[in-house]
Parts: structure tokens; C-alpha cells; sequence
């Protein structure tokens, strides 16, 4: 039976990419990031990979850890998404820390689509299974939740004046 | 029919930055989460492959046994055992009552072996084999059922059975 902790490192980028985004970056996604991989630990023999891949039962743990914090539903202060490395030096800080924000200020649904799609990296399949959706039903919650983010943005640059890039449509 | 969020190329740039701008988590963090996983040694695990292994081999010997006839050579060797040891039947030498008790203990232990020879190859009968003109000189032959067939044919003293 596969190790689901093999290859531990890059899990923890998915997995503290996917928390960060629904709660922030700083202590509270360290600290959940942390309690995933010991509950993993603790749970690591009751892995089936006939279930899925160890992202996304990392998520489902990471999911639970959340909810357990109640630490989900709570609204998010954009002020908290520092930018605390640099992992793309050609990218902005600024205009990352606008996206994070912008995120942070959807609605929680919206936030969890966001998380687990472009934070966790899963795919809309895994996804579905872990929402218990149709992916059909994901592709379109997606879609909306990304329709809701540029509008967020193209207000964004419209307080603003050096917005960026992206949101050039919306705000044409 | 239009299906808007299969087509994902009006957000791609917004796609690539949301990739992008993906909080990371510190390195610290990192090493700290590593350094624990790989101090908690993976627990051993059933490998399916050997409980698939372990089954092949225990049908295979239990199939090898059966068909040898371990079972039934089992039994009747116990039983052969226990007759020369007097177990079963400790009043067995008494039942001639001449003291021809040990002669009919060691008669029996050739019936049981010839039955245990009997009981696992299923082809065998024994018979007492006189031979003419010389019919003191008896002899137990376990022999196939056309040898002895044969025999009881040609030889009308020879009987089925061992010889008493």
C-alpha cells in the first residue's frame, strides 16, 4: 500500500496554499497546516488510494481542521495577506497581495472553490468528490466565483489607478 | 450549446495569477512539518501481494496433502498405532484365548498398514496368497484388483484378506 506522507514537502506547499486562502496567511494557516500533517500522521495507515491521491485527502483533512477551528466562516481581513516570500521574483508583490485580498473578500463558498482549485491545486473531479458535487456543478460554481473576483479586482483598479493586468477587462 | 465555463480563456490571465500569487508557506514550516514526518517511521502494512502469496501457498500444500492422502494415511497410521500398542482394544490378545494373541496383534498391524496402503492409493486389495503344494508357506500380497483377481482365479486356496 502507498505511503500517502512519501513525498511530504510539495503536499505542504498544496496544503498550506489551499488553508491560506480560506483563512489568511500567517499564525492560523501555520498552525492548521501543522495539525493536517499530524492528524495524517495519526491517520496515515487508513489512506486508501483507491480513494484518491494524498492532496486530496490532505485537503479533506485540512477541511476538517477548519471546520473543527471554526475558523472557515469567519470574515477575513484582506489587511492579513502579507506577502511573506517571494516565490516568483518576476511577479509583483503588490499585485499578488491585491489578488489574495480580492479573494478575501468573497463570499466563503466562493473563497473554499477558489482554495481548492488554484491554493490545493485539485482538479474539478477532486474537487466535486470533495464537496460531494457533480463536477459539472463545480465548473460552473467556478466559473461564477471567477466572474465575482474580477469584478472585485475591476473595482479594485478603479479605486486605484495602476491596476493590474488582469483586470483590464472588467474594467473597460 | 454554449457551455461559458468550459471555455476558462477569459479568466486565464486571472487563472495564472491566482496560480501565481499562491501563498507559500514558510520554509521553516516546511522543514519543521518534513523533518516530523520523516521521524514518525511508516507503519508496517499488510501488503496485499503477501496475503495473496500466503493463500496461494496454504491451498497449495492443503491440495498437495488431499491428494497424496495425507488425511487418510494419517488416520490409519494412528489407528495402526494404536492397535500395536493396545490402545484401541486392550482385550484384543485375549480374544483367541490359545496365546496366539501376539500373532493376531501382528496380523493386524499388517491389515492396517495394508489399509492405510489401501485407503491412499485406492487400487490395492490384499489377499492371503497359498501357494500349491505348499499351502503352510501363506503369504499376504496386497496386489491390484486384477493381480489379485488373477490370483484368486488360478490358486483356489488363496483368499481375500490377509492370512489369519
Amino acid at each position: 500500500m502507498r505511503d500517502p506522507l512519501a513525498d511530504t514537502a510539495p503536499l505542504v506547499g498544496r496544503v498550506y496554499a489551499y488553508v491560506a486562502y480560506r483563512l489568511g496567511d500567517g499564525p492560523d494557516a501555520d498552525d492548521i497546516t501543522s495539525e493536517v500533517f499530524e492528524r495524517a500522521l495519526r491517520y496515515r495507515e487508513s489512506y486508501d488510494p483507491r480513494k484518491g491521491d494524498p492532496a486530496g485527502w490532505l485537503i479533506g483533512i485540512a477541511r476538517r481542521c477548519i471546520a473543527g477551528a471554526a475558523l472557515g466562516s469567519r470574515p477575513l481581513d484582506p489587511s492579513i495577506h502579507d506577502v511573506r516570500e517571494e516565490p516568483d521574483p518576476a511577479a509583483p508583490a503588490v499585485e499578488r497581495l491585491t489578488v489574495r485580498a480580492a479573494v478575501a473578500t468573497l463570499e466563503e463558498r466562493d473563497r473554499e472553490l477558489i482554495a481548492l482549485r488554484y491554493g490545493a491545486d485539485l482538479t474539478a473531479r477532486q474537487i466535486a468528490d470533495a464537496l460531494e458535487m457533480r463536477t459539472n456543478a463545480v465548473e460552473v460554481a467556478l466559473h461564477r466565483a471567477l466572474g465575482r473576483l474580477r469584478d472585485l479586482l475591476g473595482e479594485a483598479e478603479l479605486e486605484s489607478p495602476q491596476s493590474p493586468p488582469w483586470t483590464r477587462k472588467a474594467a473597460l | 450549446m454554449r457551455r461559458p465555463w468550459k471555455h476558462h480563456s477569459e479568466f486565464s490571465e486571472l487563472e495564472s495569477n491566482l496560480r501565481a500569487s499562491r501563498p507559500q508557506p514558510l520554509s521553516d514550516l516546511v522543514s519543521q512539518v518534513v523533518g516530523r514526518v520523516e521521524a514518525t517511521p511508516a507503519p508496517f502494512r499488510r501488503s496485499r501481494a503477501r496475503l495473496v502469496l500466503a493463500g496461494v501457498l496454504t491451498t497449495g500444500a492443503l491440495v498437495a496433502f488431499a491428494l497424496v492422502g495425507g488425511f487418510s494415511y494419517t488416520a490409519s497410521a494412528a489407528s495402526a498405532v494404536a492397535h500395536a500398542t493396545g490402545i484401541s482394544n486392550p482385550h484384543s490378545n485375549k480374544s483367541n484365548g490359545n496365546g496366539n494373541g501376539a500373532n493376531s496383534n501382528a496380523n493386524s498391524n499388517a491389515n492396517s498398514n495394508a489399509n492405510a496402503s489401501a485407503n491412499q492409493y485406492q487400487e490395492k486389495v490384499v489377499i492371503c496368497h497359498r501357494p500349491p503344494g505348499n499351502e503352510s508357506n501363506a503369504q499376504t500380497l496386497t496386489l491390484s484388483p486384477a493381480g489379485a483377481q488373477n490370483h484368486l482365479a488360478n490358486h483356489p486356496d488363496d483368499t481375500l484378506g490377509p492370512c489369519p
